[in-house]
């Protein structure tokens, strides 16, 4: 499965502007580590077996969840991402290795904390079933 | 001494001090309670020794609600009476089942569960179930080396289970009974009427039939109705012969309140996403030294507070699945366990969970005579409406969610339901306890139940009753210990009332 998303050049200069004018040599350094916006969605969805599954029942997600519709894969990525306190815009590579161990217990912490969802009969957490959609989603795009 | 009624002489008149109807767990236990004592006892049973169809016929009923089971089938009429064949697992009430709760129309024990604990204590004996500690779950992961799952206890708790072997009443104790010289038992013998006396405020005698239609007449000093959650209405709104609406029925209430434990077997099906798992703590029976046991899951206490549920009680139990779409193990590598394929559905990486679920009391769930049916002694049978709350159908939606989250948490799997498929209906897998309960409950005052706290029917003098029928509520734990424990309280009762 191929994506095609990464940073554009506008928002390339931006970012340099950004990490120059904030002096910091380490950021700089991690900024040329930076990842490619089909490589993060590449890992999030990497968290999922069974690819064929794991889409029919982001489809199935998405067709009872009109809120979640609005948006494209992009912008799912972004959501999830935000739950770890991470945006697509700024994540490193370094981020992007500890990010898999941050949704695991993302995804924990919703069973904890009641963010679930009921799909076809499954209890499953929210931010599971969003990878989901983001499987269907960026398979679709 | 045991006497077949079907010799006795027609129109006998028995005396004794003592009379108890009925010979299942409460009878019998009660009846042991007098022996050699001072006090006559006579214990009247229905059937023989063994089972016998058309004696088991005279349960027929009909059920007009819900359907529980066929009511010729999930009880007995032989000597013993339903410890026949019940399942032996036991577990005291928990304190909070006595409790007054106020999002529990109609809840609320006259007694507390202490009023209890010595009585529990002695049914352990009787019921030949060891000294299992029930609050004591280390000690049985010590002796079974197995591990409880690590439950948040906020939200569910493991707890433990002792198992009878299950005893069966009327053969462990044919014995003790037959020697005891101031115990009469009285086979193949059918109460029809308990009669009131005219002026007074007690019973005067029993009207009884043997099997094959010799009339008698048993006279005593106190009498115990322990018939079983369903025949013990039924006998109280026959008897009639002063009191057109039945004995203890000036309030209407003799009937009301039936219920029964709700099951969904499975409720939930747990779909590993570590198929190497060791529940089995949670399923099968631990032989351990000197007793047998089990552990279940259940609701923390502080919860069902908090959100205002029903308890309930959880086995876990190799099923089939009823999942179409074996989707749980898309998140086996969340989980951290990637290893065969998990989405086959297959009986090692998945597992059922039973559901033992207390009911919402409803006066409107109900036992009443036939208009219609009669029995071969021309007594009405009875017609059995169980009726479901509402309410019901969300604790069971809570108890199988909670369960779901926790094995979600804990990253161990996946759950399904049919009750997350449709919260509003219950699953077509849903079944009875064959738990009768409610339907003379206990209570404070005749407005709010049939007998008082000490089992002694509201205005009547000297009629008690035994069994689950007294039951307001009844908690996810099974009925019998509870009636054993009920039982011999009962008999420290009428003792120490004897004069």
């Amino acid at each position: 499965m191929k994506f095609h998303f990464s940073t554009t050049r506008r928002q390339l200069s931006k970012k340099i502007l950004v990490l120059f004018s904030s002096g910091s040599v380490l950021s700089a350094c991690d900024f040329f580590t930076k990842t490619t916006t089909d490589e993060v969605i590449k890992t999030l969805t990497g968290l999922l077996r069974h690819d064929q599954m794991a889409i029919k029942l982001g489809q199935i997600y998405l067709k009872t969840n009109p809120q979640l519709q609005l948006l494209d894969a992009i912008q799912l990525a972004n959501r999830i991402l935000q739950k770890v306190d991470l945006s697509l815009e700024t994540i490193s590579a370094t981020e992007l290795t500890s990010m898999t161990e941050s949704l695991k217990r993302r995804i924990h912490d919703d069973f904890s904390n009641d963010s679930v969802v009921t799909i076809e009969g499954w209890l499953l957490s929210q931010t599971e079933t969003e990878l989901c959609a983001l499987y269907f989603l960026s398979s679709n795009a | 001494m045991f006497i077949d009624s079907r010799e006795l002489e027609k129109n006998q008149l028995l005396q004794a001090d003592l009379c108890i109807i009925g010979a299942g767990a409460a009878g019998i236990t009660i009846a042991r309670e007098f022996i050699g004592t001072s006090k006559k006892v006579i214990l009247l049973e229905s059937g023989g020794f063994e089972f016998n169809q058309d004696i088991q016929d005279l349960n027929r009923g009909k059920n007009t609600g819900h359907h529980s089971f066929d009511l010729h089938v999930n009880r007995l009429r032989f000597f013993g009476g339903t410890t026949n064949h019940w399942a032996g697992h036991c577990r005291p009430l928990e304190a909070i089942d006595f409790e007054k709760k106020p999002w529990v129309p109609y809840s609320g024990w006259p007694i507390n569960r202490s009023d209890l604990n010595e009585y529990y204590f002695k049914a352990q004996t009787i019921l030949e179930l060891g000294e299992p500690d029930y609050g004591d779950l280390g000690a049985f992961e010590k002796a079974t080396n197995l591990k409880a799952l690590e439950l948040d206890n906020k939200r569910l708790q493991s707890v433990v289970y002792g198992q009878s072997p299950p005893t069966r009443f009327g053969k462990v104790y044919r014995q003790e009974l037959e020697n005891a010289a101031n115990i009469d038992i009285y086979l193949y013998a059918n109460v029809l009427t308990i009669n009131a006396h005219p002026s007074l405020s007690g019973i005067k005698d029993l009207s009884v039939t043997s099997f094959t239609g010799q009339p008698f007449t048993v006279q005593a000093n106190k009498y115990i109705l322990a018939t079983g959650g369903i025949e013990n209405p039924r006998l109280l709104l026959l008897s009639n012969n002063v009191y057109p609406q039945g004995l203890g029925n000036q309030n209407d209430l003799v009937g009301r309140f039936f219920m029964d434990h709700l099951l969904l077997r499975p409720g939930l099906d747990l779909s590993f996403t570590h198929p190497g798992l060791n529940l089995r703590l949670y399923h099968g029976i631990h032989q351990l030294e000197g007793r047998k046991q089990f552990a279940v899951m259940t609701i923390a206490q502080n919860l069902l507070r908090a959100e205002k549920l029903a308890n309930f009680r959880a086995h876990l139990y190799r099923t089939r699945p009823r999942y179409q779409l074996p989707i749980g193990g898309v998140f086996s590598d969340i989980d951290d366990f990637a290893g065969e394929n998990p989405l086959k559905p297959a009986r090692n990486n998945s597992i059922g969970v039973h559901l033992v679920l207390d009911p919402t009391p409803n006066p409107e769930s109900r036992i009443t005579l036939s208009q219609t049916d009669v029995d071969r002694f021309n007594q009405p049978r009875v017609n059995v409406k169980w009726l479901i709350d509402n309410t019901d159908l969300n604790n069971a939606y809570r108890a199988m969610e909670l369960i779901a989250l926790e094995f979600g948490r804990l990253g161990l799997g996946r759950g399904y339901s049919d009750l997350f498929k449709d919260q509003h209906h219950w699953p077509n897998n849903l079944e009875a306890g064959k738990h009768h309960c409610g339907t003379t409950r206990m209570a404070d005052t005749p407005q709010l139940g049939v007998v008082d706290a000490d089992c002694k029917v509201f205005g009547v003098d000297n009629l008690y009753i035994a069994g689950s029928s007294v039951f307001p509520t009844i908690g996810y734990a099974n009925p019998t210990f509870t009636i054993v424990a009920l039982a011999l309280r009962l008999s420290d009762h009428i003792k120490s009332n004897f004069v």
